[in-house]
């Protein structure tokens, strides 16, 4: 369902061309924003929390007025 | 003013008793759906919001399910429980406390876009303690008394609750989802005034953190982007704080799973609201028992940068004490180990006084006389909130001891407290009792209790523009609504100095003797408009029939007349 790319140390996860999930830094208790040490990092974090994330669906057509 | 009226219309159910228009072109409420000057409360004839949502509509009427929800524009608390899971904790009803930031980024149940048109939230009967949560989103246009209403529902989740912001740069619209124990979640939509129509598709969700997860709405940064935080009930209190672009909508971790080691589970540690240090920080605070001494974190949140840093305050007590002197923490007897669901909460209320910010660890309990209430409050100490005065600038690490204040029983213990003055130095506290207190912070002495008003059990509460508060409660086996002003002048008394004067050809130079009165009869100070109604008089200052006159909460206030000739006249308060 998600595809995942990982570029210039940012990781993110998409649903088709929708970016869902933009990490750019490894998220903590404390806020600090560390960055990722590699992809495997950054997929490791993301393997522990996709499962209750919540994939947006599609966004609604524009009706009209 | 306090019993206004009882709906014994079909229970009750049919109607929601006290809903204001948020356009304040309107300055409108509408009392069982029909329209009252909200400052006067003069009836509107033909006024009448009709589109009611026959019976799913929450009940303010007989059972645990019943909460009586109002919709006023500055904030709502449920404040009233029976049992120590009853779903409590979700509060669907509850805007001031969903809005970390009340008086800039306020959330409520309904809104009014850029554009002017009104949304609306109904909540079904069983919304709030129930997995299968009923709701319906309306919006109308800027009159919701006259024209089609379009609406869209979700027999489970997603339908927006609490109405947060509008993105009107990039037209879209965040709202929560907050109709469930074990979920909640934000939402968002495009083209606020025409995305939002007659469809049963759900708004779009991008959040959502299971297992008792309360949202927070905190606000935006410098860059758009809204902040998001989580509160996990069910264990910790573990904090998840995330935030969305303002465009992508792409959603960013912040914050993961921030709780101080040790603490003391399920007590329900929400977030403070947050105050601004300077234009790019913003801070907020969360209490924790660590070993039983009371731990209180710090989250500084820059909103240039897009960070967010915490770290443990510095408490300093007097001599060598410590938190255990003035305070126990509370236990957590009865705690629904799986959602958090409970009918506590520990939220510290952050505000700020003649250039000092105060932060007092309320805590209230909806069931603190039924259930296992009466062992988790079983001692004095677990009974007193403690109040600490806040280091001022980068210092607002360091607290400093102020107050405590101990309620001598268990039914006096508070259900909720919300701020009913724009300073957010008085609150309406409804407790056990049952019944209402207002309270005042006094600089020297703390929080002290300013006046009660007894025998009813609220239910809901809120407060409206005017700083009215409104009361929603099952009396008389229906029903009931309350007005209550404890600090606003409802009564104003215009003495003349004489009632009746000779005309002689002259001009007569008379008096009249103003005062203002609450509800519980204190003078106050407070500015009205006087009008002379009828003829050959005017006020002596302006030379016409209007005049604006500050009362005195110590003395009498006059005004001086010029009677000019005969005739019968009257002084009314206008305004």
């Amino acid at each position: 369902m998600f595809t995942t790319s990982f570029n210039g140390g940012v990781f993110e996860a998409k649903i088709g061309d929708r970016i869902v999930v933009h990490q750019p830094f490894k998220p903590t208790s404390t806020g600090a924003q560390i960055a990722w040490t590699d992809e495997a990092d950054a997929l490791a974090w993301w393997d522990e929390t996709k499962a209750s994330f919540t994939p947006p669906p599609e966004p609604e057509p524009t009706p009209a007025p | 003013m306090p019993l206004l009226f009882v709906n014994r219309e079909n229970n009750g159910y049919y109607t929601i008793n006290v809903m204001e228009d948020p356009n304040p072109d309107n300055e409108r409420i509408f009392l069982n759906t029909w329209g009252h000057d909200v400052r006067t409360l003069t009836p509107s004839f033909h006024k009448k919001w009709h589109f009611n949502w026959n019976d799913y509509f929450e009940w303010g009427y007989d059972n645990q399910y019943d909460y009586a929800p109002m919709y006023l524009e500055n904030g709502t608390i449920q404040a009233w429980g029976n049992g120590d899971t009853q779903h409590y904790g979700v509060n669907a009803f509850t805007t001031f406390h969903k809005a970390l930031e009340w008086n800039n980024f306020p959330v409520r149940n309904t809104f009014r876009t850029a554009a002017g048109n009104i949304y609306w939230s109904v909540l079904g009967r069983t919304t709030v303690n129930s997995d299968s949560a009923y709701a319906r989103a309306y919006i109308t246009g800027p009159d919701c008394t006259s024209g089609n209403a379009f609406y869209r529902f979700d027999w489970t989740t997603r339908v927006p609750t609490h109405y947060c912001w509008e993105d009107t740069a990039n037209s879209r619209m965040y709202a929560m989802c907050s109709l469930r124990p074990d979920i909640e979640y934000v939402s968002s939509w495009s083209n606020p005034n025409t995305g939002f129509n007659n469809s049963t598709s759900v708004p779009t969700s991008y959040i959502s953190n299971a297992t008792g997860g309360r949202c927070f709405w905190m606000g935006t940064d410098n860059a758009g982007w809204t902040w998001w935080l989580f509160s996990i009930d069910g264990s910790y209190s573990a904090y998840y704080i995330y935030k969305i672009h303002p465009t992508t909508l792409a959603v960013t971790t912040v914050v993961s799973n921030a709780y101080p080691a040790s603490n003391t589970q399920y007590q329900k540690s929400w977030p403070s609201n947050l105050y601004r240090r300077d234009a790019n920080t913003r801070v907020f605070y969360r209490g924790d028992f660590v070993s039983s001494q009371l731990v209180v974190t710090r989250y500084v949140w820059d909103t240039s940068g897009s960070v967010i840093s915490s770290g443990t305050c510095t408490i300093t007590y007097p001599g060598a004490n410590t938190y255990t002197n003035y305070a126990n923490a509370f236990t957590t007897e009865g705690v629904d180990g799986t959602y958090g669901r409970n009918s506590w909460q520990f939220k510290p209320y952050l505000f700020n006084v003649s250039g000092t910010n105060y932060l007092t660890f309320w805590i209230c309990d909806k069931s603190a006389n039924a259930g296992s209430g009466t062992t988790r409050w079983n001692s004095t100490l677990k009974r007193t909130m403690v109040t600490y005065s806040v280091g001022s600038g980068t210092n607002d690490n360091q607290l400093s001891y102020h107050s405590s204040y101990t309620f001598t029983n268990i039914t006096d213990l508070p259900t909720d407290f919300i701020p009913i003055n724009a300073a957010g130095d008085k609150l309406c506290v409804p407790n056990n009792t049952p019944g209402i207190k207002f309270w005042s912070f006094n600089t020297s002495t703390g929080w002290q209790v300013d006046s009660t008003y007894n025998n009813i059990t609220p239910r809901c509460i809120g407060v409206d523009r005017t700083y009215r508060v409104w009361v929603c409660t099952r009396e008389q086996a229906y029903n009931t609504v309350h007005a209550i002003s404890p600090s606003r002048a409802l009564d104003f008394r215009v003495v003349m100095n004489s009632t009746n004067y000779t005309y002689s050809g002259s001009n007569i130079t008379a008096t009249a003797t103003i005062n203002a009165y609450t509800t519980s009869n204190t003078r106050v100070a407070t500015t009205a408009t006087l009008q002379i109604i009828g003829t050959n008089a005017v006020f002596a200052s302006t030379g016409t029939n209007t005049q604006s006159v500050t009362t005195s909460a110590s003395a009498d206030t006059t005004v001086n007349i010029t009677i000019t000739g005969p005739g019968m006249v009257q002084i009314k308060v206008v305004a």
